[in-house]
């Protein structure tokens, strides 16, 4: 048995994530991994570990240059160091404090389009105790940005937005009496979403919830954020429906999620959600984000697209898209010498010259430029989601029939 | 029988790190921490004030202050009584951030909301940033409270939501205050007519 699971392990480490060593990773993760083989396969299953390998002392360059220069993203951060889980003996101790503040100064030069939104301190807090290194953290924080959650998530929250209307249609579908009784009493979904989604449930549950519910997240994806968020109000679900006080339900809520000790549950329920997958998730995203974009009239807003950077990569067979679609939308670094022409060096090592647009990058004295690639090459295109089924997402975005419409 | 309280929905908008969730930890608990979790989202808690023969239950919202999260404070100030704009005295961003609050509050608030402005670290007064005539001056050109307070110290903090229950109903103004309840309430069970939600007497 414990032979069967070395051997698992070392096949991802080998192959990284694939198809076939997908599921016995999937039910390893179910039964809570060892701590040793969290952390990596936390790093393999997320990308973060290729990521690393790919760029080797990105890390340690970007925190050389940068992590003395007071921007409005830096201060920011150092009014929350303090006022991320302070009761928590770990976070007293100031050398696990300036860990924090570099991870996350660091990405905020990585991603000037989100710099730092509040929340992400409890990410990267949550990560630091599960024992990773900072450049491990700093990756892994880059991987859930970039490859796991819509991209105006921490920029703009328009992401979040979305995600909480996501989450009130699958209530609706899925816990209709629920759903019903708390639009009743005047609860609606954004009310109490805002924290699961940006935090992906750290400042929500304790901290060995968390890290069962993350097991599964970076296999799964975003989907499984929605499918523990209705596991949690199906849990609920007797109590909540008596309440009859709009203040009184949004506390219980609250309180009551603290007081989660046993992920055993909440994740079993979760995992047995399987008429909602990704797929399911990207639909509806994409249907209300149209939706809103009919609605509103705030356009302060500026997507990523339009502010970093970002071109379409061509890979020259499978096995390369393949890995590619892993990395998909990274944001990259690189140098350039003669200021509009610059050399890739991230995609590949020939030296082609590029011609980009330099016009939303920072830090152009040193030449350092910031860009956002989009892996979208016709061999095998893949969708928002990276860590679901690929092919399958694929194939279901051609399909226009969908469970929930 | 017990006449319910009147329910008042307070909404604690500023800055982030200006002591909002400290405000209201220090009115509803009485207590004060260093460093508390940085508040994402909101978060709720209530309390209820005696005004001698008429009790009042503050149901506060507490608000994340980093400013891309103006888009999803909406939710939470609608349908609110009152709100409570909260700036550091010691720093002077936190007050020019007050004019960009209380814009959004004017464009997706209740018309009639009552608003006071609170300049919060007041034990940190030999350091202010922003004189008060300034603060105050500014209070009354939109025609909102202004009271000095300190989460730390507990200075003016019950006062400002006395302020609030005072400003939406004006015979409260006679009473005097009844003393600081410390952590206990008496409940006084005297019938009286039945208030709105908007307006408490």
């Amino acid at each position: 048995m414990e032979r069967s699971k070395d051997q698992i392990i070392e096949d991802l480490n080998k192959h990284g994530l694939t198809k076939k060593n997908k599921p016995l990773i999937t039910n390893l993760m179910l039964n809570g991994p060892p701590h040793k083989d969290r952390k990596l396969i936390w790093l393999e299953t997320s990308g973060a570990r290729l990521q690393m390998k790919t760029n080797p002392n990105y890390y340690s360059a970007i925190v050389e240059d940068k992590l003395k220069i007071k921007t409005e993203f830096s201060q920011q951060i150092d009014r929350d160091l303090h006022r991320t889980f302070p009761a928590e003996s770990y976070f007293v101790e100031e050398k696990h404090l300036t860990s924090l503040r570099k991870i996350l100064v660091a990405y905020s030069w990585r991603n000037p389009t989100v710099g730092y939104c509040q929340g992400l301190n409890f990410l990267v807090g949550r990560l630091l105790t599960v024992g990773f290194s900072e450049e491990e953290c700093f990756w892994l924080l880059a991987q859930i940005i970039e490859a796991y959650l819509p991209n105006d998530y921490f920029s703009v929250m328009t992401g979040v937005i979305i995600d909480q209307q996501v989450f009130q249609v699958l209530l609706k579908n899925k816990l209709p009496k629920m759903a019903k009784h708390l639009s009743s009493i005047g609860i609606d979904a954004s009310l109490y979403t805002v924290h699961w989604l940006v935090c992906m449930f750290a400042y929500t549950f304790p901290k060995n919830v968390v890290m069962r519910i993350w097991d599964i997240f970076f296999i799964e994806g975003s989907v499984f954020l929605f499918k523990i968020g209705l596991s949690l109000m199906w849990i609920f679900r007797k109590e909540i429906t008596k309440i009859t006080d709009f203040n009184e339900a949004f506390r219980f809520l609250e309180f009551q999620s603290q007081n989660i000790a046993d992920p055993d549950i909440i994740l079993g329920l979760a995992i047995s959600m399987k008429s909602i997958n990704s797929k399911t998730i990207d639909k509806l995203r994409e249907k209300l984000r149209i939706q809103s974009q009919d609605e509103t009239t705030c356009n302060d807003s500026v997507s990523t697209e339009d502010s970093a950077k970002s071109y379409t990569e061509i890979c020259t067979d499978e096995s390369e898209c393949e890995l590619k679609s892993k990395q998909e939308c990274s944001y990259f670094t690189f140098r350039s010498t003669s200021g509009v022409s610059i050399i890739d060096e991230y995609i590949n090592d020939s030296n082609v010259p590029k011609v980009v647009d330099l016009a939303n990058t920072i830090d152009n004295d040193k030449n350092l430029v910031i860009g956002c690639k989009n892996h979208a090459c016709p061999i095998k295109q893949s969708s928002s989601v990276i860590r679901g089924d690929i092919e399958e997402a694929y194939n279901g975005l051609r399909n226009d029939q969908n469970e929930i419409s | 029988m017990q006449k319910a309280p009147t329910q008042v929905k307070v909404v604690l908008l500023g800055d982030s790190g200006v002591g909002k969730s400290s405000l209201v930890l220090r009115f509803v608990a009485d207590n004060f921490k260093n460093d508390a979790d940085a508040t994402i989202g909101a978060s709720y808690m209530g309390k209820i004030l005696q005004f001698n023969d008429k009790m009042i239950k503050f149901n506060i919202w507490d608000t994340a202050g980093q400013e891309r999260y103006h888009s999803l404070a909406k939710m939470y100030y609608r349908d609110a009584n009152a709100a409570i704009m909260v700036y550091d005295i010691t720093k002077r961003d936190s007050f020019e951030g007050l004019k960009r609050w209380h814009k959004e509050l004017q464009e997706f608030g209740p018309k009639d909301i009552v608003v006071t402005i609170a300049g919060n670290k007041e034990d940190l007064v030999e350091t202010e940033a922003v004189p008060q005539e300034e603060a105050k001056e500014y209070s009354k050109s939109i025609g909102a409270l202004y009271r000095k307070t300190s989460a730390k110290t507990n200075y003016g903090v019950e006062q400002v939501f006395r302020d609030i229950a005072t400003k939406m109903c004006p015979d409260l103004e006679a009473q005097a205050p009844a003393a600081r309840p410390s952590g206990t309430i008496s409940l006084q069970p005297k019938p009286t007519p039945a208030g709105g939600k908007k307006k408490c007497c």
